[in-house]
Parts: C-alpha cells; sequence; structure tokens
C-alpha cells in the first residue's frame, strides 16, 4: 500500500472516532478529492459496516444468555424439529383455522437471515429470506446457529430470534402478541401507545413491553427476562406474580414458588491479585490497571490467588484457562495459585503475554444468566 | 369482472411493492455503509435504517416506483439526517455541505455490492488468532476508540491504527482467496 493509502487510512480510523484535528480534516478532505482515495473510503466503511454487523451478531448469540448447547446435526429427517416442531405445527394448525376466514395481516418483514430459518404459515413450510412479509400466525423457526431479525410494518421495532427459537407472531389489529415457545428473542422496541403494549408471552410468563430493549429466553421449563435498557413487567403465569424489571436487571420464572424479583445483571469489572498466604490484596494489584506489565521479580511473591471484582447477583464466575474452564461457585471466587501461575504464566522463562477472562453466572456451576465476559490481557516480564 | 380487475391491479401493486422491499433490502448493507460514514456512529446507522426502511415502505406503498433505487435510498437517508441534524448538529461528523457531497460522490462512483453471502468473512474471522480477535473485539464488539484500545494494549494509537489496518488487509485478501477458491470449484 502506498503511503498515501497508509495516511488515509490512519485519518480514516480517526476519522470513525471523531478525533480529527482542523488541520487532518482538511488533509483528509483533500485526500478525498482522490478517486482512488473516495473508493478506498467506501471499501473500507462496508468492511466496517460488515465486521459491527458481524460483532453485533456475535454478542446476541445465546452464549451470553445461557449455557452453549451442543450444536444439533441438520438432518432430512422427520424428526428434525424434535417434539418442539410437533408442536409448533399443531400451534401453526390452530392459528391458521383462526385466521383463514379472513386474509391475514402483514405484521413485519424479514430484514436479516443468519443460516435457513423456516417460516411456518398455515400447513406450508417457507425458507425465510430478506425482504419476506410476516404474516400475523407465521412461527418463526430458526435452528442451531441461525438467526432472524425482522421489522415491524409501520413501526421501528426490531426483532432479533436467536438460534434454536420458535417465536409465533400472533398481531391483530387488536392485540400485540409474540409468542415465544422456545429459545430466544432480543427486541428493541420503539415506544407503543400505553394502552397497547407488545405482550411476549412464554409457556410460563408474559411481559408488557412499552418502548425498551430486552431480551427473553424460554429454556428448561423457564423463562429469564433481561432489561438492557427502558423497564418491563413481567407476570409469571401460574400465579400471577408481577416484577418490574429495569435496566441492567432480570429476572427469572419458573414453576418454583420463589418470590419473582428483579435481579442485578452479573458483572466482572475487574482483577485483583492476592497474598496467597496472608490473604492480603497487593495494593499495586488492586485492581490489575487494565494492559499492565507484570514484572515477576517484582512481585513479593509467587504464592498469589486472582480475586474477581464483581458486582450483581453472582452465583458463579468461569475462568478461561489456556483453551479450557474452570467454574467456581463459592464467593469469594479466587482463582487459585496453581491457576494464577499458569494463566499469568509466572514460571515463564521468557516474557509472555497473558490473557485473564472470567464470565459471571447468577446461578452456580455456570447456570442461569450469564453477564458478558470480562478480559484483561497484558505482558509478563521475565527480569534474568 | 370489474372487482376482479380492480383485483388484479391491486395484486400488481403489492408485487410491485414486495418487489422494491425485496431490493431494498439488497441495499440494507451498502446504505447502512452510508450512513456510517455520514454519522461515524454504528448504534445511530443502526436506528436511522429502522427510519429509512419505514418511509421507502411508505413511499413504494403511495406508488412511488425508483429508477435508480440505491440512490433513491440514499436520499432518503440523507434527507433523514438533514432533517434529524437540525436537533443535533454533531449527527453528521463533517457538517458541512461539500463533505455531504463528497461522500455521495464516493458511493455513487463505488456502488459497494450487496453482500448477501457472509459465510467468507465469518470463516475468515474464525481463522483469526487470539490478538487479532481481541482487537477486532475492542474496535467493533466493545465499540472502543484507537486511544482506549492503546491504553488498554499499552500501545500507541499508531501502533494499534496499524494493527487495524493488517487485520483488515488480511480479512479482504482472505475473503478474495476464499472467493477465488470457490470459483475455481464452481
Amino acid at each position: 500500500m502506498s503511503s498515501r493509502a497508509d495516511r488515509f487510512e490512519e485519518l480514516y480510523e480517526r476519522y470513525c472516532d471523531r478525533a480529527l484535528s482542523d488541520a487532518e480534516r482538511a488533509e483528509f478532505e483533500s485526500l478525498m478529492a482522490d478517486p482512488e482515495m473516495r473508493r478506498h473510503f467506501v471499501e473500507l466503511t462496508r468492511l466496517d459496516t460488515q465486521l459491527a454487523d458481524e460483532a453485533r451478531i456475535a454478542q446476541l448469540t445465546p452464549a451470553t444468555l445461557k449455557k452453549p448447547r451442543a450444536a444439533r446435526k441438520p438432518s432430512a429427517s422427520p424428526n428434525f424439529f424434535g417434539w418442539s416442531l410437533a408442536a409448533t405445527v399443531v400451534l401453526a394448525i390452530a392459528l391458521f383455522l383462526a385466521f383463514r376466514s379472513k386474509p391475514a395481516q402483514v405484521v413485519a418483514t424479514v430484514t436479516t437471515v443468519q443460516g435457513q430459518p423456516a417460516i411456518q404459515r398455515g400447513s406450508e413450510q417457507l425458507a425465510a429470506s430478506a425482504g419476506l412479509k410476516l404474516l400475523s400466525g407465521d412461527i418463526v423457526i430458526t435452528r442451531s446457529a441461525e438467526l432472524l431479525t425482522c421489522q415491524f410494518f409501520n413501526d421501528p421495532t426490531r426483532v432479533d430470534v436467536l438460534a434454536e427459537s420458535s417465536l409465533t407472531f400472533a398481531i391483530s389489529p387488536e392485540t400485540k402478541r409474540l409468542e415465544l415457545n422456545s429459545g430466544t428473542l432480543s427486541a428493541d422496541v420503539s415506544p407503543q401507545p400505553a394502552n397497547s403494549p407488545i405482550l411476549v408471552k412464554t409457556p410460563d410468563a408474559e411481559a408488557r413491553i412499552v418502548g425498551t430493549k430486552f431480551t427473553v429466553s424460554v429454556e428448561e421449563q423457564q423463562t429469564t427476562l433481561r432489561v438492557d435498557e427502558g423497564h418491563v413487567r413481567m407476570k409469571r403465569l401460574k400465579d400471577s406474580a408481577e416484577v418490574d424489571v429495569k435496566t441492567g436487571s432480570f429476572a427469572v420464572s419458573s414453576k418454583s414458588s420463589a418470590p419473582l424479583a428483579a435481579i442485578a445483571i452479573p458483572a466482572v469489572t475487574g482483577f485483583s491479585l492476592v497474598d496467597a498466604d496472608t490473604g492480603k490484596p497487593l495494593p499495586a494489584f488492586t485492581p490489575i490497571p487494565p494492559g499492565i506489565d507484570i514484572v515477576v521479580a517484582d512481585l513479593p511473591t509467587l504464592r498469589l490467588l486472582v480475586a474477581p471484582i464483581y458486582s450483581g447477583t453472582v452465583g458463579s464466575i468461569r475462568y478461561e484457562l489456556e483453551g479450557k474452564s474452570i467454574v467456581l461457585s463459592k464467593p469469594p471466587f479466587w482463582g487459585s495459585t496453581e491457576h494464577v501461575r499458569n494463566v499469568l504464566k509466572l514460571d515463564s522463562k521468557s516474557n509472555a503475554r497473558y490473557a485473564l477472562k472470567a464470565t459471571p453466572f447468577s446461578g452456580p456451576n455456570g447456570s442461569g444468566l450469564a453477564g458478558a465476559t470480562y478480559t484483561l490481557n497484558g505482558n509478563i516480564i521475565v527480569k534474568h | 369482472m370489474e372487482n376482479r380487475s380492480k383485483s388484479g391491479a391491486s395484486d400488481a401493486v403489492d408485487s410491485d411493492v414486495e418487489h422494491i422491499v425485496r431490493e431494498f433490502q439488497k441495499q440494507r448493507q451498502p446504505l447502512l455503509s452510508y450512513i456510517r460514514a455520514l454519522t461515524c456512529d454504528a448504534d445511530k446507522a443502526d436506528d436511522l435504517i429502522q427510519d429509512v426502511s419505514v418511509i421507502v415502505l411508505r413511499k413504494a406503498s403511495a406508488g412511488e416506483r425508483p429508477e435508480n433505487l440505491p440512490a433513491w435510498c440514499r436520499g432518503i437517508a440523507r434527507n433523514l439526517l438533514l432533517r434529524e441534524r437540525r436537533d443535533n448538529a454533531r449527527l453528521i461528523y463533517f457538517n458541512s455541505e461539500d463533505w455531504i457531497a463528497l461522500v455521495d460522490r464516493a458511493f455513487e462512483e463505488n456502488q459497494p455490492q450487496p453482500d448477501e453471502d457472509r459465510s467468507s468473512l465469518r470463516k475468515c474471522i474464525d481463522k483469526l488468532g487470539g490478538s487479532a480477535r481481541e482487537l477486532l473485539d475492542m474496535r467493533y464488539t466493545q465499540a472502543l476508540k484507537l486511544k482506549d484500545i492503546a491504553r488498554r494494549m499499552q500501545r500507541t494509537e499508531l501502533a494499534v491504527q496499524v494493527s487495524l489496518s493488517r487485520l483488515r488487509k488480511s480479512l479482504r485478501q482472505c475473503i478474495e482467496r476464499r472467493g477465488s477458491a470457490m470459483e475455481s470449484a464452481g
């Protein structure tokens, strides 16, 4: 690449960060007068957009919300979707009968698909593709690693149907109901009239949405509602217990009679190093500054524990360890001396990179809702 | 008979609208790139594209039939941006007519191809090593600015920018290699 193109890319990166000085701005604008640079500009924005999109999809995969499940092997056998398909087909027939007397209403348009999600429409099964209009009564069915995004008709509300899900659009002029039979949906709902909220119904709970960002998942006979923005009222169907779930919280409705409550989403925000013999934290590493080089010779001891700094309701923390993982379910979730030596590479003979990764879960042994994975990287410096 | 012809006309309109919506969906990524190019804000671009799609649907249902769909969509997006700019002067980063015209020209001359199949990109991302993936994660998932990435990685902003540039180059080459391999196989 020429130095002119290199310089253009350098300025482009700062342009994306809105960090150009006046002189750099003038330089960037003048470079854009060159057709080759304009071509490069379009190429860069295109790849950036794709990468941001991929990042969004990766973020929305169930791994951040629930434990990963083994991917189902695609097969052409009639049992492909198993019992959930049988259930959805029955439901589809019922809906078809309910709606057959009048033409079904267009409720949404498919905007993005990953993989080959299917639409069950009456007795017919259609392959979903961008641009397809979804009708009231349609059931969206996704398999492992598939995703379907749609946008409501005449409303900027966006719904993502994540992998291994079955979602029915039961929408009429009187009600706007999304029935999540299994799996996960994530939605960004534009403000709705107070008297006409969107209802998300699962086998054991119901949520009233008037405008918010949230995710609902149905798994192992329980419904988890996570709210990223705004608030959602959740009702447990078996006893009509209700709870307001606000930004940064989640609630679980299950068959148990435990009180229905909103809980802060678990989060790990940093790590500290603790002297394993005294139990006291090392002041210079409380917390470990992001990206810091750890000089082995400067450490008072190599018998160290790693202590996560966490908030919200944490039932367990999973640490990544060179491709393997360990899950600790007992507070304060300190990683062992051996763990620290391995992860931080304290026994290394030469300088090395370290990466500490931890994912908090609301329940023990990596169960319940997963918070975001916290990663800390840096160098281990070995002085001889 | 009259009813039947009315219904026929209505079906034709529906099919036209459906065609425009399908074509619009193909233009979604290029349009998103265009909005991003002006706003430098992925979230805002994501919000605006929803508004654009509502307007496209409304206009198509009202009988508008664009000759040049990509340019028509960019026009809708540009008008929306200019309208919103009245309330938010920082919406478009370089808030000048000259710059908007320059970006328009860039997209007019180099219309990005719709990307219906991104499996190659995904496969190429899967092949990336740990540090490249971390960089990708920081820049695109966490949407960190160069200076924040530099602070986290204990490197200079320039070093991070160079790494990002190399990363994008290697992804482009990987995608091209896969494209050529598929063409030869086909």
